[in-house]
């Protein structure tokens, strides 16, 4: 049997949301991200401000330039989180099997609650209209028989939009799509296509599966399965409360102790500043190294107090990797990641400083500010100086993920 | 060696001495006991060269003076379960075993290499104290109960000691809270040391019971060392910084509460029963307490309380307030606090010789 994946993704998440806290925005081109004198970008911009040509990541300067009657705000995450809240409690009201993408995206699979609720179309239409009305913000659906198709449908007519994919309906749906909207697809293997001539899925279809791992290697297969239609991927619930981490492929295998040190700082940096994004702590921390025989190690360790601080994520990760070896070999990959998330537990605070002491007080004030800074101006208004050489180093097409 | 004794005297000496027995040891002379009959007395020492313990078992008559090693634990169990009439202990050195005759049982138990058991430290000199056993048998009581002793940490598996001239301080912490009692005693210097919870545990078993006479507690750099009522008892030191605790006292407040303990003792035991967690919200003269757990639902409480100062809402582990509650002897209990992320301090009405300082739950919101 088919299955029923719903795909929903709030209209221009938070300028709706800056919309909806203040009526006098309604209407008017407004844009959140950057200071729009400073070198940051764009993070969410109102349908109103996209028909002056802007865009979502777009340099602030030049959605300035395009649209300077536009009102500029920075991003407000506490609030944006607090409204998600509401949100996926709202979606697990139909299934318990919803997987959040971000704060305001996720996927559901309906299959099971048809015989509860009926077919999934009008459940799907439930939601948006519950969303509506009791949270006050519009969204997109995709609903499809697997997750790639419900993502891509929901994208196929925003804002409002409401699109449903069928096995029926497929092959004419995707014909004529470029090859970009295949989950995976980013610009390097976009372009790698074109110079095999093809640009749209329809034409991915007709290539033989041979072809296709022989030039992309393992995700040749992905490609081959997806320009089809074919999916199997289950909606697996709280994925993304389970852990939070970032890793990096190296262009060149690296033996490198201190540079791999720095990246694992910029990693730990990156994986506290998430973890913040979504008022998370955790206990549990994992270093994952893949050396240049594509043996990949992975250590952990439980910390006794959950936290979101960058310096002990770093700090008992590098330990790890230590403990390791850094894999003994020459490193192609290294990722770090936290779970073990506290999230309702109440923290005893320690009287000598692992916690609640002055000094954790002023750090967590330090990252707060770091945080609003990096917001309002982009990343790359401070840093440490250890991930400025780190990121000189890689150079600016970093693969982070 | 062979005397006589009598069954309950010379038990009960030995119910002491047993404790500084080693029980996990790869040393096999540890898991003895060495008995010296001398000058009308019964010398009984064991250790496991953490602790020791020497007991002088009076009103022995010895018939032939001398000294021998026996397993610990087989002599004092049989001992203990001889009736309460004279016991024979005859050592015969040609067989090297060791016979216990009572009325109606002997028992013959081998020797262990005498020359083997280790001679005890003792101590000659050092910072000594006096003070009455019932007094420090309390303020271990009222300290111990805030160390962690599994912990890797030596610091949080032992109590500070402070010896001044007039009193000592004894400070207890696990890291969440501090517990810190002052008793009068006359010491000849000032010296700090850190002692095991092991050994205080023990010496609130010996030396507690002590109502009249004073015991003498004698420190040097390495070892404790306490001698009173016939009993000589002695620990080696932990070695370790203790934390700066002073500095986490709190000093200035902004707010404070007075409470009947009994009252308040009541409401946390009944709030216990839904969840150690609890929120304590102050704002007028009823102290509100609330606990919920998902499984076991969710329960309020009001105490009667005068109360002073900013409102206040604070969450607390319950087990840690209720420690000190049951410890403490007044009947009014003060509250001190700071705001809600801070140290809060907790101490009988008028008695500022033991004090609670704790550390609040962060409740999540």
């Amino acid at each position: 049997m088919a299955r029923k994946i719903m795909h929903i993704d709030m209209d221009a998440f938070y300028a709706a949301v800056e919309q909806l806290d203040n009526p006098e925005l309604r209407g008017k081109p407004v844009i959140v991200g950057a200071d729009p004198c400073g070198r940051g970008v764009v993070s969410t911009c109102s349908y109103e401000a996209r028909r002056f040509g802007v865009r979502s990541a777009m340099p602030i300067r030049e959605a300035f330039r395009r649209c300077p009657q536009g009102v500029y705000l920075p991003p407000r995450g506490g609030r944006y989180a607090q409204i998600s809240r509401q949100i996926m409690n709202i979606l697990s009201q139909y299934t318990s099997l919803v997987e959040p993408l971000s704060l305001d995206e996720a996927f559901l699979d309906l299959t099971a609650s048809e015989s509860l609720f009926g077919p999934a179309e009008d459940i799907a239409r439930q939601i948006v209209a519950k969303i509506e009305t009791e949270v006050g913000l519009s969204a997109s659906v995709g609903i499809a028989p697997n997750k790639f198709l419900a993502k891509l449908a929901s994208d196929l007519k925003k804002p409002k939009g409401f699109v449903i994919i069928t096995n029926e309906n497929m092959e004419s749906v995707l014909e004529n799509l470029p090859v970009s909207k295949i989950w995976g697809v980013g610009p390097k293997t976009e372009a790698a296509l074109k110079e095999l001539g093809i640009h749209t899925i329809g034409l991915l279809c007709k290539v033989e599966l041979d072809v296709l791992t022989g030039r992309f290697g393992e995700s040749g297969e992905d490609l081959y399965c997806l320009a089809r239609g074919i999916d199997e991927r289950p909606v697996s619930p709280d994925e993304e409360a389970k852990s939070i981490g970032h890793e990096l492929t190296f262009q060149t295998d690296t033996g490198d102790r201190q540079f791999l040190s720095g990246v694992l700082l910029w990693l730990a940096d990156q994986v506290a500043r998430r973890l913040r994004q979504y008022q998370l702590q955790g206990r549990v921390i994992t270093v994952k190294i893949r050396d240049n025989n594509f043996k990949t190690i992975t250590r952990r360790t439980t910390i006794p107090v959950a936290t979101d601080f960058e310096e002990i994520i770093y700090r008992e990760g590098h330990k790890l990797a230590e403990q390791a070896n850094w894999g003994g070999k020459k490193v192609r990959l290294i990722g770090i990641s936290v779970s073990g998330f506290a999230k309702d537990e109440p923290v005893q605070l320690d009287l000598f400083g692992e916690s609640g002491s002055e000094n954790e007080d002023a750090l967590g004030k330090l990252h707060q500010t770091v945080d609003q800074l990096r917001e309002r101006f982009g990343d790359q208004i401070i840093t440490k100086g250890t991930i400025m050489q780190v990121q000189k180093r890689m150079g600016q097409d970093d693969k982070t993920r | 060696m062979r005397i006589i004794c009598i069954q309950d005297e010379l038990s009960r000496y030995l119910q002491i001495a047993v404790k500084a027995i080693a029980t996990k040891t790869t040393l096999p002379i540890l898991t003895g006991i060495y008995l010296e009959a001398k000058d009308g007395n019964l010398k009984c020492l064991a250790t496991d060269l953490e602790v020791a313990i020497e007991v002088n078992v009076p009103n022995v008559q010895i018939i032939t003076p001398g000294s021998v090693v026996v397993s610990g634990k087989t002599f004092v169990d049989i001992i203990r379960h001889l009736p309460p009439v004279p016991v024979e202990i005859d050592y015969d050195e040609s067989a090297k075993q060791v016979s216990i005759v009572s009325k109606h049982s002997v028992y013959q138990i081998p020797v262990l290499p005498e020359e083997e058991f280790p001679t005890l430290p003792e101590i000659k000199s050092g910072n000594t104290v006096e003070l009455k056993g019932e007094e420090l048998k309390e303020a271990i009581h009222q300290t111990i109960f805030a160390t962690l002793a599994d912990d890797p940490r030596p610091f949080l598996s032992s109590i500070l000691w402070e010896i001044s001239p007039e009193k000592i301080r004894l400070v207890a912490t696990d890291v969440n809270r501090l517990a810190i009692k002052d008793i009068v005693a006359k010491s000849s210097d000032q010296s700090s040391a850190l002692v095991p919870v092991r050994a205080l545990r023990e010496i609130a078993n010996i030396f507690g019971g002590n109502h009249e006479a004073n015991i003498e507690v004698i420190f040097n750099e390495k070892l404790i060392y306490i001698k009173g009522g016939g009993v000589k008892f002695s620990s080696r030191l932990v070695e370790a910084q203790f934390p700066r605790y002073e500095a986490v006292i709190p000093k200035d407040f902004s707010g404070s509460i007075v409470v009947d303990r009994n009252d308040l003792i009541n409401a946390l035991e009944r709030t216990a029963l839904v969840s150690n967690s609890i929120k304590i919200s102050l704002a007028g003269p009823e102290m509100v307490i609330n606990a919920k757990e998902p499984d076991k639902g969710n329960c309020r409480e009001e105490v009667e309380v005068d109360f002073n100062g900013k409102e206040l809402e604070i969450g607390f582990n319950v087990r840690f307030l209720l420690d000190f509650l049951k410890t403490t002897r007044e009947e009014k209990i003060v509250f001190k606090y700071v705001q809600e992320q801070k140290p809060a301090l907790v101490q009988g009405q008028g008695n500022e010789n033991y004090i609670y300082v704790v550390m609040p739950l962060k409740l999540s919101v």
